[in-house]
């Protein structure tokens, strides 16, 4: 019955809602950063659905969003890298962390840096339409983005003129940002370029200057008037194509890199059924039996933002955002810098032999959890954990990987944390998560 | 380990030698390249501990959080097991182990990194001082060491509980030490040794540089710096502790105030170290408006540091140091900032820092800066190399500079600005408010740079209200002795000080959740913390004065209530 109806649906939900520690894990880790020990045992005494529910329910904002919410103007009055730390530090303090991860995505589809940007305040309120808007209707976001001032100054929208159209966001429009190549031409670009023309930068904010738009007729994706921007959003908001591309591109963020056609083609139908409601779509990802199977759990390389915050979050450690920032720098992520207009590649592109390197230090940093290092303190969960030397070190793995090792790598390990010195089971940390499989997720 | 009650009857037997009150400064070797004594250091415990600061450290969270990490409750268990041997209070065993008299030594130690040590305190008395070895020998107990070498008194006085640390107990002494042969030698240094010197309160360091050197334990200072302001602070101090023979600290305390003195000797200034020790000539010295928050004094000769630029900072710098002449060459109109532009100025410059006065805002922005103005001294012969209209025409064209840079960019300009204020040429600029503006201004209107040339100085500052703040001070102020110049002098106001830092709480709360990622309330608790360790302290004076003989650094710390 279950397989009859996998093979109607691929995105049908799981038939039982028990969820054991593998599953909960694994489910924490895509909906968030990391798998608290605490956390786990939730969702294996509530059950998948209710797990889901909590996961994806970010209204109202938690308490610790609303606070960090509160400061970031002040924050924003300073550097970008400022930003950057009190972003970092709401994903390692939130109870809500879809938001933040929502965000991060986004954040890497409408890839905008500040190396060319240079306005902190305009980063800030980018990021904030992200935490706002991401985890809602794409439409309103997408309507947004395309006035945000960042995204004006990083893309030349200011260049953007009646009279002198300047094509570049309209092209990244089409491209990247909705439709994906093969779904329009060069004339709808040139087209929806002039219908974007008016908008400028005013302070921090953007304003639309009705003398400086061209309001004559253009055709867009085959639609014909005196289009303006918010026309050009919903062409390309509603059209079939942008369903498909972001389904694809949520699935490949929060399932499987590579998801098969026809759990796309199903997540193409969910998400254009909900009005591309990300949360929507993740709902249903999150509670299908594709979503749990052996093809999807650890199919994916965490990013620096996942593997530093995910393994911060799941230790209790108490860690310096600014830190956390510099370490995801050293593995190839520096946040609101990416690149190119197209983001981080992501995947297999996180690894190298210098961004390795730079995930086992940071290893070794949060087991060392000395004063003024990127980890204060902390780990007191290891107190919670049973068993002594070999055995402990086999929990702690199972705990922090989601799997088990074999006994040699167990004894390997052993053998390393006591030839360190030091304490034992903060060194068997250390030891784990310098290991590759630490860096699936 | 021995019996005690057959360790305690040798103690008691060699407590009645004759080493009673022998000084414990004679336990230490004399060659050893550094020793440190510690007199009367429960003293400076109850002061401490007896003061409104540690009362508030003591309720705080952080202190909580603190006590529980495991070196905390480690450190606190062996307290416990000493406090237990002598039946008294932490704080009490504290003060009977080394609250009297303590001396401590380091040597060397061929084929060992870790150094010999020796450390002797001085008990209140013969039997109290048994007891300590006692707890000395439950606590060596704990740490892995060789069993067989463990030794009982075998008429020497010396035991040990694991042949890594060795104790012997000389009259109301206690000897440790982590070398037979040392303690031995101590033993007889201090049996033959005459009635102790009444020793000054406080704590005492000495360090045989030369000896320090040898040993490899002594680090040279750096040969050129990555930046102007590391030379400037600390190219002289660096050369003068590579070439002196000893260094000295001496820690001291009176109710309200703590003093650290670090006196490194001989001072032999070189060739590399003149710009950094200029000679000065008296002068008026500047008057500072009553509520100023800090000031640092910098007495150096910039015009040869500047002509030294090229040693002194790091190769890598080499283009920045292009790109800074080139624009200097600009805003002075082409004239040479080494030999046009320093040489107008004297020895001596100063930094203030103060409030600013934001009531022309109509509301302050929401992270209130001070102001900071730099004061440079006019030179009558560097009047004719720089006349007052070259530099406010320069500070002109930095404005303008500025301006284009930040339209480059799509961010806001400044307005400029001259006026006559005291009978002295002010340039300024400021952000001017959006149209209907409403709220806090941001951050950006934290600064009206601004510019002043009086006869005696130039005042170059981040924000005009503290400039004119000056201006009238000098204007205000009586005719003033010449006095020569401090060398290096950094001085905070610390009320002051607390009264910016609570009007910016909001904003060091903010900053402390993004750097700590801290909930509010923790963040908050933080804070509130650290303004109440501050509202304890009066004011904090660093300062570093060249004399024959020695170079002395000082750092007083003043208190309000008792320490």
């Amino acid at each position: 019955m279950s397989s009859l109806r996998q093979r109607s649906d691929p995105l049908a939900p799981r038939g039982s809602d028990d969820v054991d520690e593998r599953a909960a894990a694994h489910l924490l880790r895509r909906a968030g950063f990391g798998h608290r020990r605490d956390e786990i045992r939730l969702a294996v005494e509530h059950g998948l659905a209710a797990t889901v529910d909590r996961l994806t329910t970010l209204d109202p904002p938690c308490a610790t969003v609303r606070e960090f919410d509160d400061v970031l103007d002040t924050i924003a009055a300073g550097e970008t890298d400022a930003v950057v730390a009190w972003w970092v530090a709401r994903m390692l303090r939130t109870e809500q962390p879809l938001r933040e991860k929502l965000a991060l995505f986004w954040h890497g589809h409408f890839a905008t840096s500040d190396a060319k940007v240079q306005n902190a305040r305009l980063m800030a309120t980018q990021l904030r339409t992200f935490l706002d808007l991401g985890s809602g209707s794409f439409e309103p976001l997408l309507a947004a983005i395309t006035r945000d001032a960042a995204m004006l100054t990083w893309l030349d929208g200011e260049a953007n003129r009646k009279g002198h159209p300047n094509e570049n966001y309209a092209r990244e429009v089409f491209e990247l940002f909705t439709l994906g190549i093969g779904h329009y031409d060069e004339h709808d670009v040139r087209e929806a370029a002039r219908a974007l023309t008016g908008f400028r930068r005013a302070g921090g904010r953007t304003e639309f200057v009705l003398a400086m738009h061209d309001d004559g007729e253009k055709t867009v994706l085959g639609r014909r008037g005196s289009l303006r921007a918010d026309d050009v959003v919903t062409l390309c908001a509603r059209h079939r194509a942008t369903a498909r591309r972001l389904a694809t591109r949520l699935l490949q963020a929060f399932a499987h890199p590579a998801p098969p056609s026809d759990v796309v083609d199903a997540a193409t139908d969910v998400f254009a059924a909900a009005d591309l409601d990300s949360l929507a779509l993740l709902r249903v990802v999150f509670r299908s039996e594709w979503f749990h199977s052996n093809a999807v759990v650890h199919a994916r390389i965490a990013s620096p933002a996942e593997f530093v915050v995910g393994h911060v979050r799941s230790l209790h450690a108490r860690a310096d955002a600014a830190a956390c920032v510099a370490a995801m720098r050293d593995m190839g992520q520096w946040l609101l810098r990416p690149p190119t207009v197209k983001g981080w590649d992501g995947e297999a592109a996180w690894l190298n032999a210098a961004t390795f390197v730079a995930r086992a230090d940071l290893a070794l940093r949060i087991a060392r959890g000395a004063d003024g290092e990127l980890v204060r303190g902390g780990l007191e969960v290891l107190d919670q954990l049973q068993g002594d030397g070999e055995t402990a070190i086999a929990t702690i793995a199972s705990w922090l990987l989601g799997t088990s090792l074999p006994n040699p790598v167990i004894h390997e390990i052993a053998k390393t944390v006591a030839a360190r010195g030091g304490d034992a089971r903060a060194g068997a940390v250390g030891a784990i998560l310098a290991l590759p499989e630490a860096s699936l997720v | 380990m021995g019996s005690f009650f057959a360790v305690s009857s040798v103690v008691v037997a060699l407590s009645t030698l004759s080493t009673e009150s022998a000084p414990l400064s004679a336990a230490l070797p004399p060659d050893a390249p550094l020793t440190a004594a510690w007199t009367d250091a429960a003293g400076m415990l109850d002061a401490f501990l007896e003061s409104a600061s540690w009362a508030t450290i003591e309720r705080s969270p952080a202190y909580a959080e603190r006590m529980k990490r495991k070196d905390m409750r480690d450190l606190q268990g062996a307290i416990k097991i000493v406090a237990g041997l002598l039946k008294a209070s932490p704080r009490d065993a504290f003060a009977q182990a080394l609250g009297r008299e303590v001396a401590v030594a380091a040597l060397p130690r061929e084929g060992k990194d870790e150094p010999a040590l020796i450390l002797a305190t001085r008990a209140p008395s013969a039997e109290l001082a048994e007891t300590l070895a006692q707890a000395v020998e439950t606590l060596a107990a704990f740490t892995p060491g060789d069993v067989d070498a463990q030794e009982d008194d075998d008429g020497d006085g010396i035991r040990s509980a694991n042949g890594r640390e060795f104790h012997a107990v000389v009259g109301d002494a206690l000897l440790v030490a982590n070398d037979r042969a040392l303690l031995v030698g101590a033993i007889e240094r201090m049996r033959s040794a005459g009635a102790p010197d009444a020793a000054p309160a406080g704590l005492r360091v000495r360090a045989d540089v030369g000896a320090l050197r040898t040993a490899g334990l002594w680090k040279p200072s750096p040969t050129s710096y990555d930046n102007a302001v590391g030379a400037l602070l600390a190219h002289g101090i660096g050369k003068t502790l590579d070439g002196a023979a000893s260094l000295a600290l001496d820690v001291t305390h009176t109710q309200r105030a703590v003093q650290l003195r670090v006196r490194a000797s001989p001072f032999e200034p070189s060739d590399e170290t003149t710009w950094f020790f200029p000679t000065t000539a008296a002068d008026a010295p500047l008057v500072l408006p009553t509520d100023t928050i800090a000031q640092l004094t910098l007495t150096r000769d910039f015009t040869q540091f500047y002509a030294l630029r090229e040693a002194l900072l790091d190769p890598t710098l080499k283009g920045n140091i292009v790109e800074f002449d080139s624009i200097m060459g600009v805003l002075f109109a082409g004239r040479s900032f080494g030999d046009e532009v320093l040489p107008a100025f004297g020895h001596d410059a100063m930094l203030i820092v103060g409030p600013q006065d934001f009531s022309a805002l109509g509301t302050p922005p929401e992270v209130r800066y001070p102001g900071f103005t730099l004061a440079l001294r006019r030179t009558e012969d560097g009047k004719s190399l720089l006349k007052a209209n070259d530099l406010l025409t320069a500070f002109q064209t930095t404005l303008g500079v500025v301006n284009a840079d930040r339209g480059q960019k799509g961010l806001e300009s400044m307005l400029q600005n001259t006026e006559r204020v005291h009978g002295v040429d002010v340039v300024s600029a400021r952000f001017m408010l959006d149209e209907g503006a409403t709220g806090a201004p941001d951050v950006r209107f934290n600064a009206e740079p601004a510019l002043a040339v009086t006869p005696s100085h130039v005042f170059v500052s981040s924000a005009r209200s503290h400039l004119l703040a000056l201006l009238a001070a000098q204007r205000d102020a009586e005719a003033r002795t010449p006095t020569p110049p401090p060398h290096s002098r950094f001085h905070v106001d610390v009320p002051h000080l607390v009264t910016l830092l609570a009007a910016n709480e909001d904003s060091l709360v903010a900053n402390r959740m993004v750097e700590h990622a801290e909930d509010k309330s923790t963040a908050q608790a933080a804070v509130r913390l650290f303004l109440e360790l501050l509202r304890g302290l009066d004011d904090v004076d660093l300062a570093l004065e060249p004399a024959q003989g020695g170079l002395t650094l000082s750092l007083d710390v003043r208190t309000l209530g008792a320490l």
